[in-house]
């Protein structure tokens, strides 16, 4: 595989639309510094050794939709597209549900789908990835 | 471990042929060689068979060696919950020792809220791990700092876990075995210089050290004495017997010199460091030093001091007679006989050997646990490898276990137990009340506590895993999670009646559920009638979405088999284990995502490669919307309902989500309950499934309230998926109301669907339009924190 799936489809684009535009959240230092490891591993080719990291993450810090979808996109390239949606879709569900992690989050959700036969889905997905950032963020 | 080395092979000297040809010689002659002969015919199939039995043993002894299980290394990191008393449980789990200025590792000392902590290196299902000596220190309810021994603030600390138990060969024989490569030189030297000073020099057997012990023992008129070797030992070892017999003794020389024939002296003292007996666990025999230090000091051997090294040494003469923990002056006396030992032979020198007899034995009070501490979880451990390995492979290979129990947690649960059911015997309910506990993390499944007994030790029925009972009212947040799937027809405002209600049944009888305190409450919100678990309206409402659908409900949790589609499973008429209800609030509780129970995580071989590793896994439900309103009725039970009591053990800002179930006749006493990150199902009632008196409330709640006061908690926060949002309400309409009505709350809906009605302090509740379905903005309250 020359260019990953989960960068060409789920990482770059959806880095694209935010247009460099992110918002993130301060995280626990204990968390930044295992998903650190992550990306190294991942950067080396060892997913189990990410993957291993990022649940450690999420003993920490259980409900944070960056390393929901962190992982989401591990399984993604191990091929375990029930559970790359299934995290995506966990991630949406807590996370803010608009810019680049939610188009991340859709991305994801539309890759898996497609493996999975649901090109349908995989399709609405995409839809939705776009509508990302039409949605302003609720204000208080 | 082979090759002879034939450099070793001894020759028999032999005797010159007598020259002379005088007759009487020649008889002398003939009769030497037919006692030759004779004896050659016996001594040498004799030592052939002796020569196959040492190599047998030796070459083809493999060790079957015990799997390790291990609890759930703690993590610790800045803001983690915590508690000074929960932190100090894990440490003596893990077996760390308070020491002054904590500077070895296993060790910690303790001021206060401050501890200094050094770890061991540990081999970790991930990787491994080097020691480290850092600093926590705790207040307010979690870890406020976490620094280096230099002071520099870390964010993160891994604790090597507690063994929690072993899955031992069936010749029950503990051991770790070590590489002669490994261990202390110290070792290797005292050993000889104790037990065998000509090791180096003699063919297994030493002649000198033999006469001596004979000369001694004469003089005594008994054995004070033995003159074996180190192979010579092995050998005994190997063939367990101690029978003292001429020709015992004989067969067990000459197989040591057969021994040392075969082998190198390294291959011997490897195989002797592995095999000597230097300890007793019950029924359970310690082999080698490597467990040995393990045992008594609760290190890796190659940790060990010199006169650390000194005591397993002087165990050798006899394990049982100076065993530390029994009898530690005598102990005590070995050790600094072995340490002067050390000193004489110019091992140790003065300054080291002063220190080293100045210290006391550092023995561990306990001994690891073995696998009667713990014997529910480890039974559930062992359900959860079955599938995968062999029973014979677990008692063999030497895995490495790494499970989910949090030592803290297991021991909360475990004394809640028991000083609960106490006090609800003291209360005049039966003394043989039983009771089963399950603690798990919500978000990813991990089993962190279990308990299967009113004595946590005890080994037999595991009710946790193995009690099918009613569930009474802890199935209702079923009925209604089926319901609030239907926004247009139920939201939690939503009016039902509490009135009598009669159903013929199939088999003719007449059915007329009423409720727990025998009044019918008439018209009563969802919310209510949840929260305080009126039986009549759950009925209506249950038999308004159907009874197959709570059926296909239960389908979400693979639990649909164990019931009849009958209406008393709206009552919870359905028997289920305390583990499956578990698994089923496990799924509410992190928002309707479905990780599945686990207790094991990872296994790994003896040389530390991952055989296996068991991910975390989430499976949505469907309906996340409907699964979050329920989760909001559930925290109104704790805070109004049925579960107000646990008010009594909890502090009252902690928002705790919660359902009571009791069965008919008082057979049966559940309570789920959860916070932010842990759930815990309790279940209280008589094996015999007799009346036992209790109720969700007086029973079951009671100790889960003593459980949960003991462990680190956080509030729980609600997530709202999708389509659902919070809005104003006002507590005593039951209506939409705004921000600014008298004691208006929070509470969620489906946003596509909103109650009709709004309070009478609203401008649409006062203009009478309280039908219209259009929301103006400034009703919603945005934001999707609670």
């Amino acid at each position: 595989m020359e260019e990953r799936e989960v960068d060409s489809r789920v990482r770059n684009p959806a880095s694209a639309d935010s247009a460099g535009v992110q918002v993130r959240p301060l995280q626990n230092p204990a968390v930044q510094e295992l998903t650190r490891g992550a990306l190294a591993a991942e950067a080396a080719g060892d997913l189990t050794g990410a993957a291993v990291l990022l649940e450690r993450a999420l003993r920490i810090e259980p409900r944070d939709p960056e390393i929901l979808q962190y992982l989401a996109e591990i399984k993604l390239q191990q091929q375990d597209w029930q559970q790359a949606m299934n995290f995506a879709t966990r991630s949406y569900d807590i996370g803010p549900r608009v810019g680049e992690i939610c188009s991340r989050n859709w991305r994801t959700i539309g890759v898996a789908r497609q493996h999975l036969g649901d090109a349908g889905g995989s399709r609405e997905a995409e839809r939705r990835a776009g509508q990302c950032m039409n949605t302003r963020p609720p204000s208080l | 471990m082979t090759r002879k080395r034939a450099a070793k092979r001894r020759t028999k000297p032999r005797k010159k042929a007598a020259s002379s040809s005088a007759a009487p010689k020649r008889r002398l002659l003939k009769f030497s060689l037919l006692a030759l002969g004779v004896l050659a015919g016996l001594f040498l199939p004799w030592m052939v068979y002796l020569d196959h039995t040492v190599k047998t043993e030796f070459e083809g002894r493999k060790w079957d060696l015990p799997s390790r299980v291990y609890a759930r290394p703690l993590t610790l990191f800045p803001g983690q919950p915590m508690t000074g008393a929960f932190l100090l449980r894990e440490l003596q789990a893990a077996g760390y020792r308070e020491a002054a200025g904590a500077n070895r590792p296993g060790s910690y000392s303790r001021n206060g809220d401050r501890f200094t902590i050094y770890s061991r290196d540990f081999q970790f299902a991930d990787r491994k791990q080097a020691a480290l000596r850092f600093q926590v220190s705790v207040g307010s309810g979690e870890v406020a700092g976490l620094a280096d021994h230099r002071g520099q603030a870390i964010s993160l600390a891994r604790l090597d876990p507690a063994e929690i138990g072993s899955i031992y060969p069936l010749h029950n024989e503990d051991r770790s075995v070590v590489r002669l490569d490994q261990v202390p030189p110290l070792l290797i030297t005292g050993l000889q210089a104790v037990e065998d000073r000509q090791f180096k020099h003699h063919y297994g057997v030493d002649l000198k050290a033999i006469a001596r012990a004979l000369w001694a023992n004469l003089r005594h008129r008994r054995v004070v004495q033995g003159g074996s070797t180190i192979t010579q030992q092995l050998v005994k070892n190997y063939f367990l017997s101690h029978e003292q017999t001429v020709l015992r003794k004989l067969n067990e020389a000459m197989m040591a010199v057969l021994l040392e024939w075969r082998y190198s002296k390294p291959e011997i003292l490897e195989a002797y460091l592995n095999e000597v007996w230097l300890g007793q666990q019950g029924a359970r025999a310690i082999h080698g030093f490597g467990r040995a230090a393990e045992y008594y000091f609760n290190q890796p051997l190659e940790r060990l001091d010199g006169d650390q090294l000194a005591l397993l040494i002087g165990l050798v003469k006899g394990a049982s007679y100076y065993n530390p923990r029994r009898h530690p002056e005598r102990a005590l006396d070995r050790r600094n006989q072995v340490l002067k030992a050390f000193l004489d032979t110019g091992l140790m020198d003065a300054a080291a050997y002063a220190a080293a007899r100045g210290r006391p034995l550092q023995v561990t009070a306990q001994a690891r646990s073995g696998q009667a501490s713990y014997p529910a979880f480890i039974d559930l451990v062992k359900r959860q490898l079955r599938d995968q390995y062999r029973e014979q492979d677990l008692r063999s290979e030497g895995l490495r276990i790494f499970t989910t129990l949090e030592p803290a947690t297991q021991a909360a649960a475990e004394q809640s137990a028991e000083d609960g059911l106490s006090a609800l015997a003291a209360a005049g309910l039966p003394e043989d009340l039983q009771s089963a506990m399950v603690v798990v993390d919500i978000h990813n499944g991990e089993i962190q506590a279990l308990v299967g007994d009113r004595l946590a030790g005890r080994v037999g029925f595991n009710r946790a895993l193995d009690a099918r009972r009613q569930i009474g009212s802890v199935i209702k947040p079923l009925v209604y999670l089926q319901a609030l799937q239907h926004p247009e027809t139920f939201n939690l405002l939503t009016e039902v009646e509490d009135l009598p209600v009669e159903l013929r049944l199939a088999n003719g009888d007449l059915w007329q559920p009423r409720n727990y305190d025998g009044e019918s409450h008439g018209t009563v919100t969802l919310l209510e009638a949840l929260s305080q678990s009126y039986n009549q309206a759950t009925v209506q409402v249950g038999l308004k979405v159907g009874v197959p659908n709570i059926v296909q409900t239960l389908g979400l949790f693979n639990l649909q088999d164990a019931v009849e589609p009958v209406p008393s499973i709206l009552l919870g008429a359905a028997e289920f284990t305390p583990l499956e209800v578990a698994q089923v609030y496990q799924s509410l509780a992190a928002g309707g995502y479905t990780s599945p129970l686990r207790a094991v995580t990872a296994v790994l071989d003896a040389n530390g490669t991952a055989l296996s590793r068991y991910p975390l896994n989430l499976s949505p439900l469907p309906r996340r919307d409907a699964v979050a309103l329920v989760n909001y009725a559930l925290t109104q039970v704790v805070d109004k309902g049925t579960g107000r009591g646990l008010r009594r053990w909890l502090p009252s800002d902690l928002t705790v989500a919660g359902k009571t179930g009791t069965t008919n006749e008082r057979r049966d006493s559940w309570f789920v309950g959860y916070t932010r990150n842990r759930l815990g199902v309790v279940w209280v009632g008589l094996d015999d499934n007799r009346p036992a008196g209790v109720t969700g409330s007086n029973a079951a709640l009671q100790l889960w309230g003593r459980a949960f006061a003991r462990l680190p908690l956080k509030s729980l926060t609600l997530d709202l998926p999708e389509g659902v949002g919070w809005y104003w309400v006002d507590p005593v309409e039951m209506a939409l109301a705004t921000e600014d009505c008298p004691g208006a709350a929070k509470m969620p809906f489906a946003e596509a669907a909103l109650p009709a009605r709004y309070a009478s302090c609203t401008a649409n509740g006062r203009s009478g339009r309280g039908a219209s379905q259009k929301t103006p903005w400034w009703r919603k309250w945005f934001g999707k924190n609670n």
